[in-house]
């Protein structure tokens, strides 16, 4: 896009600067569906491309507000009222990004980690891939390049990193390790 | 170049309590606009509101058929080839004493296309109808005076359908709508205007989506940019989803919103939405308004609710003096 209008990432999910996490979540994927390639409330107005570099603005706009860190120093930087501010700051504690339907027990992050590695967690915690698919509202092509190692298949890095946090999560992974682990593989 | 002076009724005279004035337009026709805009008044009206219903669709006026009223002895040509007629006169009745019409319905076969003095005629002459609401029902498609009905009225209603066709045809609607705004501006600002659409096009070979023109026009020729938002300021536009099916259309209200406010940078009212029903046709077979003879389906109750919702937002303006 030319002239980069740049919404701030409370407009780009249509939600307000106290939104709670469960807001966030929600309104990720809500917008997230709103603009994919064959969704009909933006038939007509975008190029594939377009609707690209939109999705990717979600990405990214997730990717700060779901962290309670990086949001706090967004909504600094940018002078919004720090919805984050009144929390009491619990690291260990799991942010409520996920709504399984079934309750997963954390495990250990294996010793090697990659898609191979993450599909065998996932197994192993008796969680199929459609049902990860549910709960994350990823698509299930998605979450295959990512079992099998397929980076290349995801459309941009944030996609990757966003996508792999919400993965780990969902099979009960410390995300922030998983991530740590991918470093070098992330754009 | 045809520039339409819109602001001709604000400096008439308004008697007392003008109606509020409401144009439901449908970028593609089959959508389901007249059956909304009938049953819309009737709603109103179940709500003690005096509504009159006003049939702009020339060409193919269906208003009279949805509220069950046959051969009206008078219509809006009537406005048109006598002079000195009192708007009020023309209303037609049915059942209901709260809910009029001016139908559309007329022998003279070339109607259809209003001279822009008629079209003038017509909206002055609105105002002047004894009412709490105007609703009008306008031709399918973008012609000239469709979009400038749909300019005029103080609030708008965009009916849809969960199609592919419909939903680019609606967005079509608005570009042509607000590209007629535009081109009815004065001249050093559509020479901005174009300025901007060139360079915009030179550096990446496309058009650009017209919340980005507004961004660039703001940064670029911040003047203009004003003038531009000003008239776009009383563009009240709602929404309405007609037909729906599938359960997941039904987050198409809202969806459609967002899209609006990414792609126009207009705020986008959504009203609601009705369900797909085969009663519809069974009425117009009955000639009966659907409302009268199905007060109990869903779609009777979510017409009256938002009528309800329109009736809160903002009572009838009362006032009649010139900006």
């Amino acid at each position: 896009m030319n002239s980069s209008v740049k919404p701030n990432y409370y407009e780009i999910l249509s939600i307000s600067p106290n939104a709670t996490s469960a807001d966030i979540v929600k309104a990720y994927r809500d917008t997230r569906l709103i603009f994919q390639p064959d969704s009909l409330a933006a038939y007509s107005l975008y190029t594939e491309e377009e609707l690209e570099d939109i999705l990717a603005q979600i990405e990214e706009a997730y990717w700060v507000l779901s962290d309670n860190q990086k949001r706090r120093k967004y909504d600094q930087k940018h002078g919004f009222v720090s919805a984050t501010k009144t929390k009491p700051q619990t690291s260990s504690s799991p942010e409520p990004t996920i709504f399984t339907k079934k309750v997963v027990q954390p495990v250990d992050v294996p010793a090697k980690v990659n898609g191979s590695s993450l599909k065998a967690v996932r197994k192993s915690q008796g969680i199929s891939i459609d049902e990860v698919a549910d709960s994350t509202k990823i698509s299930k092509a998605y979450l295959r390049a990512i079992e099998a190692d397929n980076l290349s298949e995801l459309p941009a890095p944030i996609y990757l990193k966003s996508y792999l946090k919400q993965y780990a999560a969902a099979i009960g992974l410390d995300a922030e390790r998983v991530l740590e682990a991918y470093q070098d593989r992330l754009g | 170049m045809s520039v339409v002076q819109l602001h001709d009724n604000q400096a008439m005279p308004v008697s007392k309590t003008s109606p509020q004035i409401w144009a439901v337009a449908s970028g593609k026709g089959g959508v389901g606009k007249s059956f909304v805009a009938a049953n819309l008044s009737m709603a109103l009206a179940s709500h003690k509101k005096k509504v009159v219903l006003v049939d702009l669709d020339l060409g193919s006026a269906n208003a009279h058929t949805c509220l069950g009223i046959h051969n009206p002895k008078t219509t809006l040509s009537h406005l048109l080839t006598q002079n000195n007629t009192d708007v009020n006169d023309l209303v037609v009745y049915a059942d209901n004493p709260l809910v009029g019409l001016i139908s559309g319905a007329t022998d003279d076969l070339h109607m259809a296309n209003l001279k822009h003095f008629q079209k003038l005629k017509i909206m002055r002459n609105l105002a002047n109808l004894d009412a709490d609401y105007v609703v009008l029902d306008l031709g399918a498609g973008t012609s000239f005076n469709t979009l400038d009905f749909f300019q005029f009225a103080d609030e708008s209603l965009l009916v849809v359908m969960p199609e592919p066709t419909s939903i680019e045809n609606s967005y079509r609607f608005i570009r042509c709508l607000l590209s007629r705004i535009l081109k009815g501006l004065p001249k050093r600002t559509t020479q901005a205007i174009n300025a901007v659409l060139t360079q915009q096009k030179k550096a990446t070979g496309k058009t650009q989506s017209f919340a980005s023109f507004l961004h660039d026009i703001h940064e670029k020729k911040p003047k203009h940019g004003k003038i531009i938002a000003k008239a776009l300021e009383n563009l009240n536009i709602n929404l309405l989803v007609n037909q729906v099916i599938d359960p997941s259309d039904t987050k198409l209200v809202a969806s459609m919103e967002v899209v609006f406010r990414k792609y126009f940078d207009i705020q986008l009212y959504p009203l609601g939405y009705l369900y797909h029903d085969i009663h519809v046709i069974q009425s117009l077979k009955q000639q009966q308004p659907y409302h009268q003879l199905f007060p109990q389906s869903r779609n009777t109750t979510r017409l009256q609710r938002m009528a309800a919702n329109i009736i809160l937002r903002k009572t009838p303006s009362s006032t009649g003096s010139s900006v």
